[in-house]
């Protein structure tokens, strides 16, 4: 595949845009919990638990954490070494669970949140596009069961629908016997015959309530987009041509596909703030979950490094969303070459 | 002589969404309901004695139910017009204005966008050590405003470029004047269907924001996020108390869908090329 000059210009104006989004991201994450009427390093001397230790030995540790974070110095001076120190991937040191960094602590969750996130969104992507194609190609039972079935789930919450589900498959029919990411008996977490069949029968009520609740909002973006693309010159040429059905729905299914895929990118970040509450109601043991317990102690470091961690994921995913859209559609490539890219940038 | 259609009353997503509102706003004067006062029951399942249960504290679900219904609802409709207000305000004169206002405009638009609402609403929610009802709404309304700002800057581009528009400005016409007499109207149907939407969306905020602990700080206050958040604190999740968080689950549903429903019957009526669908 060739890439044209024009495109990299884009892709380049894209990053530095993302990079001062970035920035914005990372002052406002400094910036507002400073905003508030108590000052910030009292919240933090007041949240401290180090475990039992003398008034004295607590001062030392105190003193010690905010020379460590520039905490007695002006506020540019601190924002200087909080931003030099995300450079360098240190995203400081958790009030609570004696003082362990914050990367470590979110790095150990990642996993799980992403496991959760990625497979829903991809396979909901899938299957809503599928469905929605199908509702306004072959009508009938497409378009009036599923089709509105879909939609209806899809316009409840995340967690109101994750509730419900968890209603269904802990009280009413009890298949899963726990809240979690697997039974909390198992002591022993690796690649074991009993924590990988736990990890799974835990994962897919929460799974399924993230990925049930995506389908609805692509099918009904799919099926516009297909109807649109149906009554087009083209697609009417095609029918009277005498071209096969089939062949025409996978014409039609291409055309339509693309601007899904780049209508997905602004749409990540609600799924991102939705599947984080979803964490927190079945316990799963992810970023949300580590959120949640951060707020609940008001570890103000640890918030803040996961807020931060979230927003940066959320900017990487609809950054390569944006990339791939425009290597894989055409019309983008083209509008490069004749006006500068005035489709990529609707 | 127009009639005016009344039709859209006969839609099950308007039905719903009216008895809820009635019953909601309506039920408190009527009958004495108190959400607060605990008991020594600790959690009972409905139908012994209380509608729908008690809590592990005692507290009457019923009571809490209809009166946390109602605070929300305060929260959202709040956070709401004040979403709506400023996407009004932001899209259009971003559109209309053009040059450095819709730059800036745009990039802040974008900017909101790709952040989760969610986390510009945590770290909102943290400025304060104790968060009141109406903080809530304005830090809901604050950041939930950017879709609509977005949608209409388009519409307001498009209608920039209109002949009326344009004969309004050869006849000298201010710049406030021609937002309101030239392009407020074509926005007014959009901004109706967007506020409509913006309820939907606050209420669902205000739950998350409270799911996580960070709902009205004061003891004396009831909403439907904080008896989700109670009853995860409690753990009727765990334990499958589901009369704890079954209703307000059930109620935040039937009410946000439908809304998204009543959306749908007023978007084919302002829109006649959809009504033929």
């Amino acid at each position: 595949m060739i890439a044209l000059p024009g495109m990299y210009r884009h892709f380049l104006k894209r990053a530095g845009w993302y990079a001062a989004t970035f920035i914005v991201a990372v002052s406002l994450v400094f910036l507002l919990p400073r905003l508030g009427p108590v000052s910030y390093t009292d919240i933090l001397k007041a949240n401290m638990t180090f475990g039992p230790m003398t008034a004295e030995q607590r001062e030392e540790l105190i003193s010690a954490y905010m020379k460590e974070h520039d905490l007695d110095k002006p506020l540019w001076i601190q924002f200087r070494s909080y931003a030099l120190r995300i450079l360098k991937g240190d995203l400081g040191k958790s009030l609570n669970f004696n003082a362990k960094p914050c990367a470590a602590m979110i790095g150990e969750k990642i996993p799980w949140t992403l496991g959760l996130i990625i497979p829903a969104v991809a396979l909901a992507w899938i299957i809503g596009n599928l469905l929605g194609a199908l509702a306004a190609f072959r009508r009938g039972i497409f378009d009036k069961g599923i089709y509105r079935t879909s939609v209806f789930i899809g316009s409840v919450p995340f967690f109101c629908f994750g509730l419900l589900l968890m209603y269904l498959f802990y009280s009413l029919f009890p298949v899963v016997d726990s809240l979690g990411g697997y039974s909390p008996d198992i002591i022993d977490k690796g690649w074991n015959s009993r924590f990988l069949p736990s990890v799974l029968s835990h994962y897919w009520v929460p799974f399924l309530s993230i990925f049930l609740v995506l389908i609805g909002g692509q099918a009904a973006g799919m099926r516009s987009t297909t109807i649109y693309e149906l009554e087009s010159d083209s697609m009417k040429y095609a029918e009277t041509l005498g071209i096969r059905r089939s062949k025409v729905f996978f014409y039609c299914l291409r055309n339509a596909l693309l601007p899904q895929l780049s209508g997905l990118a602004i749409t990540i970040g609600t799924m991102v703030g939705g599947s984080l509450i979803t964490e927190i109601i079945f316990a799963y043991p992810g970023l949300g979950t580590l959120l949640f317990d951060s707020i609940k102690s008001r570890d103000y470091p640890l918030i803040q490094a996961v807020s931060l961690v979230v927003t940066v994921a959320t900017l990487c995913l609809c950054f390569a969303v944006e990339i791939i859209s425009a290597f894989v559609d055409p019309r983008i490539k083209a509008s490069f070459e004749n006006d500068g890219g005035a489709y990529a940038s609707n | 002589m127009r009639r005016t259609d009344f039709s859209f009353l006969r839609h099950p997503g308007t039905v719903i969404l009216l008895i809820i509102l009635l019953v909601g706003i309506f039920l408190p004067l009527f009958i004495n309901l108190d959400p607060f006062s605990t008991g020594i029951s600790g959690a009972t399942a409905p139908g012994s004695g209380n509608l729908l249960g008690t809590t592990r504290l005692g507290q009457d679900c019923f009571a809490r139910l209809v009166i946390g219904f109602r605070t929300s609802l305060l929260v959202a409709f709040t956070a709401a017009v004040l979403a709506t207000i400023i996407g009004t305000l932001v899209g259009l004169s971003g559109g209309f204005a053009g040059g450095l206002v819709d730059s800036v405009s745009t990039i802040i638009t974008n900017l909101l966008i790709v952040v989760p609402q969610l986390i510009i609403l945590i770290l909102l929610a943290n400025i304060l050590e104790e968060t009141s009802l109406l903080m809530i709404s304005v830090f809901i309304g604050c950041s939930s405003w950017p879709w609509m700002a977005r949608a209409l800057r388009a519409q307001a581009v498009s209608l920039r470029l209109r002949e009326h528009v344009a004969l309004a400005r050869l006849n000298n016409q201010s710049f406030i004047a021609l937002l309101v007499k030239q392009i407020l109207p074509y926005i007014s149907s959009y901004a109706v269907m967007a506020f409509v939407m913006q309820l939907g969306s606050a209420l669902f905020s205000e739950a998350a924001l409270s799911m996580l602990g960070l709902g009205p700080g004061a003891s004396e206050v009831v909403t439907l996020g904080r008896i989700l958040n109670e009853a995860n604190q409690n753990g009727a999740f765990a334990y499958g108390r589901w009369w704890e968080y079954l209703p307000p689950t059930i109620l935040i549903t039937l009410f946000i869908s439908s809304l998204y429903s009543v959306n749908t019957s007023l978007e084919t009526r302002f829109n006649p090329r959809m009504r033929s669908r």
